[in-house]
């Protein structure tokens, strides 16, 4: 047999434990983390995280230090703990280690620590058992602890090996997304029918890779967009498509004692029209959203994202020649409303009732399309009346990844200013943000 | 950075985000502890890789802009977990910037958490040695 005997010597010890009555905790408590390093006071020690909160009435087991095994796997020897310290946050252990533990040199390199905890039961086991965890060594070589510390300063795989959290979301390509605006990869199609009328089909499709890096001591968001709608509905706004790029940042963070917690910057450069380019435009959009507190009583949430912007550009291409290469200038506001419901049910996982609109005052005429008597789209000048949109979405969300959504809008929306006037949907929604961690 | 260190981090940054004091379930979702959207998860992002007085930098590590992986369902006990795992000492040159952003703008929160964490700092800046009388 080519096992290792440090290896053998783990699986030994744990059948140990398993021999002298010590069972496994049934419930699903762990420990999400352990880390030999220094604490606040410098003292060397190991950091432990657990997954749920250790009560009261386990006190008397989780300060007896005799429960806890620290095993250098490499030399078989136990490390010596002398003391436990129960962080405020009541999941958080420190096990403090006799601080004339000394590595030779020669372990530097293979430090392999694992950490038994025996009787321990959390907040939601039914009985104390047994957590065992690898334990990540973090200790910087540094020449006031040369003599107590000589592990080498951990590589990223170290850590990642010992010490990071699995989340279910970062083992797959997608994870759920919320809405169309918060997904990365968003695909929506409908299917409208009436009693004498032919089928009429929706998609609404939105593809976002977003990216950051941290200028003036802000995380600055950049995801570069691809939009695309299309209808066969004659009533429905013609084909349309956005190819652009966010850029988003928050320059104040401390709005106290307003109802807003934080202001976002967004920039918002892109080119649109219809999906031939017979109709485009080169839009530059500034919008300040602000963050609102979160309200919430027993299940429900209450948010509210109130904007104010500025559009400007140029008409590039335009079925009306003589408005090409004119200028574009729309002020805007509006808002964001969303109630959500967290009703945490195996058939139902939340319930959202979201309203966004705003309205856009055209400083100089821009085209829109208008459907004349016999239902033929044309091309018009359009005013510089207001132009207002609006769009309210009831969401059931069945799972994470699918909702049934029944949404219903109206208003006008560049680049073309058709009347979508109450249009109600019903529709099947699946939504995903890209897990940039499998991609790149 | 311990955990402890951690989970005040996280903590904190979310009640900043969220304006709400609440006590947060650690082993409960983001979306639990108020984060429901990308916006406020952008927030948080932000907060915690940026913030001088209670994010990352205000323990005296760095934290990379896209290091974290989260989603409003990313449970917080996880989110601490990245912190503490993919945080790393801050080159002295940034956290000699930090420290004097401090002395020019004093804070007396990000102060009594220097001061809390001297022994941190004191690996990380290339302070003199204290001179031993000579017996």
């Amino acid at each position: 047999m080519n096992m290792r005997i440090p290896t053998a010597l783990t699986i030994a010890l744990r059948i140990l434990l398993l021999l002298v009555g010590v069972r496994a905790a049934a419930a699903t408590s762990t420990i999400i983390g352990a880390t030999m390093d220094y604490n606040e006071e410098h003292q060397l020690m190991v950091d432990v995280l657990l997954s749920d909160y250790v009560p009261a009435s386990s006190s008397a087991a989780l300060f007896d230090i005799s429960n806890y095994i620290l095993l250098d796997v490499d030399s078989g020897r136990f490390l010596p703990i002398t003391g436990v310290k129960l962080k405020q946050c009541g999941n958080n252990l420190q096990l403090l280690l006799d601080p004339t533990l000394y590595y030779p040199p020669a372990a530097k390199a293979k430090a392999h620590l694992h950490l038994f905890i025996k009787n321990i039961r959390l907040l939601k086991d039914e009985k104390a058992g047994t957590l065992d965890k690898d334990v990540s060594v973090r200790l910087e070589v540094n020449s006031e602890v040369e003599m107590v510390c000589t592990p080498p300063p951990p590589t990223t795989a170290t850590r990642g090996t010992a010490g990071t959290v699995a989340d279910q979301g970062s083992q797959h390509l997608l994870t759920a997304g919320k809405g169309k605006d918060d997904s990365d990869v968003y695909l929506s199609g409908q299917a409208n029918g009436a009693s004498g009328q032919k089928f009429t089909y929706t998609a609404d499709v939105k593809l976002s890779f977003p990216f950051k890096a941290v200028h003036f001591s802000r995380v600055n968001t950049f995801a570069p967009l691809f939009t695309y709608n299309a209808s066969t509905d004659p009533k429905a706004n013609p084909d349309t498509l956005g190819i652009g790029l966010d850029w988003s940042l928050f320059p104040v963070r401390d709005l106290s004692p307003s109802p807003f917690t934080r202001l976002l910057l967004t920039n918002s450069p892109k080119i649109e029209g219809t999906h031939d380019l017979d109709s485009f435009n080169f839009v530059h959009g500034l919008r300040f959203t602000l963050l609102s507190r979160v309200a919430r009583k027993g299940m429900a949430s209450f948010y509210f994202l109130p904007y104010v912007g500025q559009e400007v550009g140029t008409l590039i291409s335009s079925p009306i020649a003589a408005a090409e290469g004119g200028l574009i200038a729309r002020p805007n506001a509006g808002g964001d409303l969303i109630l959500v419901f967290d009703v945490n049910q195996t058939y139902l996982k939340s319930v959202s009732i979201e309203s966004n609109g705003g309205r856009r005052w055209l400083l100089r005429n821009e085209v829109a399309v208008d459907t004349d008597k016999t239902g033929k789209v044309t091309a018009v000048n359009s005013t510089t009346k207001p132009k207002d949109d609006v769009k309210n979405t009831l969401s059931l969300n069945i799972t994470d990844y699918w909702s049934i959504t029944f949404s219903h809008e109206y208003g006008r929306v560049p680049p073309l200013y058709k009347l979508v006037d109450n249009k109600m949907t019903v529709g099947l929604t699946y939504k995903a943000v890209v897990n940039r961690k499998s991609v790149f | 950075m311990t955990f402890n260190q951690a989970t005040a981090i996280v903590t904190d940054c979310i009640h900043s985000v969220t304006g709400s004091q609440d006590t947060i379930d650690l082993s409960a979702s983001l979306k639990a502890a108020g984060i429901q959207t990308s916006t406020a998860l952008d927030a948080l992002n932000d907060s915690i890789c940026t913030d001088v007085n209670i994010g990352v930098p205000s323990v005296g590590e760095h934290l990379e802009e896209n290091a974290l992986d989260l989603t409003t369902d990313t449970v917080v006990n996880s989110v601490i977990g990245q912190v503490h795992d993919k945080s790393t000492k801050m080159h002295p040159a940034l956290l000699q910037a930090f420290v004097n952003a401090l002395s020019a703008e004093p804070d007396k929160k990000a102060i009594a958490r220097l001061s809390m964490n001297t022994s941190d700092l004191r690996r990380q800046l290339p302070l003199p040695a204290k001179k031993t009388k000579r017996s």
